[in-house]
C-alpha cells in the first residue's frame, strides 16, 4: 500500500483498488485483521468529514459508525473501477451527514461567483493558534457543499477524482466548487477579522 | 507579473498554508472507542452466521454424543480400602495387565462362592465385590469389600 506522509491525512492510492477490493470482500466474511486495517486507513477521514459537516462529535460517531456497518453488512456495492474505497466511504458517509443534515445534498450554489474578492490578508499577524481558530469558525459558515469541497480537497488531500466520486459531480465541478469555496472562506475571514 | 496576479498568488500561499494548519489540527481526531467495538461486534456476529453447514452439524452431533454417555451408566466410586486383591481364576493364561480399572459390583452370596476366594461372613444376602479389569477388558482380580 502506498501511504501519504505520516503526520498527514492518509489513505490508501487509487492505485491500490484491487487490493481494497479484497479487503471489502474478506471483512464482508467476517474477518478481523481486513477489517483493522480498513478502519485504521479510514476512520480518520470520516469521522473527521462528518464532524466539519455537522459540528457535532456524537453525529460524526453515529455516522462513522452506520458507514462502516453498512460497509460490513455489504449494503450497497462498492466497485474499485469507481475509484478509492476511501471516496466510497467518503460518499456514504455524506449521504447519511445530509440525511441527518435535513439538507438536499445537490444544493446549488446561492451566492454570486462574481463577487469581488477582498485584498487584505484576514490571516495576517494571527498566531498560528489563532489562525486556525479563526479558519475553523469560518468554515463552519460556508454552506455546506462549499465546506464539504474544501474539507475533502484541502484537508483531507483527496485528488479531484476521489472527490468527484465522494460528492457525486464531475471532477469539474469540484474545481469550479473549490475556487468558490476558497473566495467565499476569504471573504468570510475578512468580514471576520473586521468584526473582531 | 501583474500586480493583480500576484495578489491572488499571495492570497491563495496564505489561505493554503491556514488550510494545512487546520488539518494538522485536527489529524488525531477520530471515532470513540465504542464505534470500533460496535463494528467488531458485527463481524463475529457475522463470522458465526457464516459458518459452514457441516460445522453445526459437527457440534450437534458432538453434543448428542456427550449427552449419550453422560446418560450411561457410571461406575460406582470406589473407596480406598486396605484389603489386597487375589488373583482371579479367569487370570490364568492371560497376558498380564500393564493397565486396568478397578469395578464395584454387588454379587450373590451363592454367586461369590463359585469365585473360588474366600467369602466373608455376612448376614446380607448380597456382597460387594471390587473387579480388577484390565485394559483387554478381562477382569484379572478380585477383593471382597466388607
Amino acid at each position: 500500500m502506498e501511504l501519504l506522509a505520516p503526520g498527514t491525512a492518509t489513505h490508501i492510492r487509487a492505485n491500490v483498488n484491487h487490493d481494497e477490493a479484497t479487503l471489502v470482500s474478506r471483512l464482508r466474511t467476517g474477518d478481523e485483521a481486513a477489517f483493522a486495517v480498513v478502519f485504521q486507513l479510514h476512520k480518520g477521514p470520516v469521522y473527521r468529514y462528518a464532524l466539519r459537516m455537522s459540528g457535532c462529535p456524537q453525529t460524526a460517531d453515529d455516522v462513522t459508525q452506520e458507514v462502516f456497518l453498512a460497509l460490513i453488512r455489504g449494503v450497497g456495492t462498492f466497485d474499485p473501477a469507481r475509484g478509492s474505497l476511501l471516496a466510497y466511504l467518503l460518499g456514504a458517509a455524506r449521504r447519511q451527514v445530509y440525511r441527518r443534515l435535513d439538507t438536499p445534498a445537490s444544493l446549488e450554489d446561492p451566492i454570486s461567483t462574481d463577487d469581488p474578492v477582498a485584498d487584505s490578508d484576514p490571516l495576517a499577524g494571527l498566531l498560528r493558534e489563532e489562525q486556525v481558530a479563526l479558519l475553523r469558525q469560518a468554515l463552519a459558515t460556508l454552506p455546506p457543499h462549499y465546506r464539504e469541497t474544501i474539507v475533502l480537497c484541502d484537508l483531507e488531500e483527496l485528488d479531484y477524482a476521489d472527490a468527484a466520486q465522494a460528492l457525486g459531480c464531475p471532477i469539474g465541478t469540484v474545481r469550479s466548487r473549490l475556487n468558490r469555496a476558497k473566495n467565499l472562506l476569504w471573504e468570510r475571514l475578512n468580514a471576520m477579522r473586521c468584526l473582531s | 507579473m501583474m500586480p493583480e496576479q500576484s495578489r491572488e498568488r499571495k492570497r491563495a500561499v496564505s489561505l493554503s498554508d491556514a488550510l494545512r494548519a487546520l488539518a494538522d489540527d485536527a489529524s488525531a481526531l477520530g471515532p470513540s472507542p465504542s464505534v470500533e467495538a460496535a463494528l467488531r461486534e458485527e463481524l463475529r456476529l457475522r463470522a458465526r452466521r457464516r459458518r459452514p453447514v457441516w460445522v453445526a452439524w459437527g457440534a450437534a452431533l458432538a453434543t448428542c454424543a456427550a449427552a449419550l454417555v453422560l446418560m450411561l451408566p457410571r461406575p460406582t466410586a470406589v473407596r480406598p480400602t486396605s484389603q489386597s486383591l487375589t488373583p482371579w481364576y479367569y487370570n490364568q493364561g492371560l497376558p498380564p495387565a500393564r493397565q486396568g480399572g478397578i469395578v464395584r459390583v454387588k454379587v450373590s452370596k451363592s454367586m461369590a462362592g463359585s469365585f473360588g476366594v474366600p467369602v466373608p461372613v455376612t448376614n446380607s444376602p448380597d456382597l460387594t465385590a471390587d473387579l480388577f479389569i484390565g485394559e483387554d477388558g478381562m477382569t484379572r482380580a478380585i477383593r471382597f469389600v466388607k
